[in-house]
């Protein structure tokens, strides 16, 4: 018996649609906070509790790497969200920037 | 300086006269951080986030100027305060000890500019002088009263 033709398959060549969340695919800033040698620790953790109003573990935490990396990205967000959590860490007198991810 | 009684929203502090004097003498410094102490990005090209820069600026100048009025109020209410023995009594909002937290970490942070940044990297460490004394000591001074505040809020 003759065998049969199999059906090739080919990859499709059309964009598959985005399937992310909108504001993930709008977040591109991320918000660094760097380690100085004269903010007290305890102070930087209370700083990011009140800011992004974590829990006091995961603000020790982003202190931590602060202090032993030397800076730690502390979120990834909108322009203006980014501006936002900028303004405020330094309104605590914190050595906070935004950065283009 | 320490918490004796949380009610709430408000907490009441017992401070020495010494520590009141010392307070007092640290809170009259205040704003020492200038407004441009960061830029709002280290790596945007600066002409492309001047407006968003003067922003940040303004922002963090009308601030100052509220915890400006804002530590006037505290320092009448220390000034008004229930005398007791050796000291006195006072009570203070959550919102004002946020106040007065930022406030004396501008000194503090302020102090050590003025000190030339010691200990950052590539910078020496403090030599103390006549002329730079008063800030070492405003810098450690302000840290003792951070810390007796954060105390008191956990």
């Amino acid at each position: 018996m003759p065998d049969t033709a199999k059906p090739m398959v080919l990859p499709d060549t059309e964009r598959d649609e985005q399937t992310k969340p909108k504001d993930a695919l709008a977040s591109g800033y991320l918000v660094i906070c760097w380690d100085d040698p004269v903010n007290l620790m305890d102070y930087v953790t209370h700083v990011f509790q009140m800011v992004f109003g974590w829990q006091k573990s995961k603000a020790e935490y982003h202190m931590l790497q602060d202090h032993n990396q030397g800076k730690s990205m502390l979120t990834r967000e909108t322009l203006e969200k980014a501006e936002h959590y900028v303004h405020q860490l330094q309104k605590y007198s914190l050595h906070a920037t935004m950065e283009r991810d | 300086m320490k918490i004796i009684k949380s009610d709430g929203d408000k907490l009441t502090f017992q401070i020495t006269q010494i520590e009141k004097r010392l307070l007092f003498d640290l809170l009259a410094l205040y704003p020492l951080v200038p407004v441009l102490f960061q830029p709002l990005s280290r790596t945007a090209n600066p002409a492309d986030i001047q407006a968003d820069q003067r922003l940040l600026e303004e922002s963090l100048a009308a601030h100052k100027q509220e915890n400006k009025k804002q530590l006037g109020v505290i320092i009448d209410q220390i000034n008004r305060s229930q005398e007791s023995a050796g000291g006195c009594r006072f009570s203070l909002s959550s919102d004002q000890i946020e106040g007065l937290l930022q406030v004396l970490n501008d000194i503090r942070v302020g102090s050590w500019q003025k000190l030339g940044s010691p200990d950052a990297p590539q910078k020496k460490a403090i030599e103390l002088n006549e002329q730079n004394a008063h800030n070492a000591w405003a810098m450690e001074v302000a840290g003792l009263f951070q810390m007796a505040l954060l105390s008191a809020r956990d």
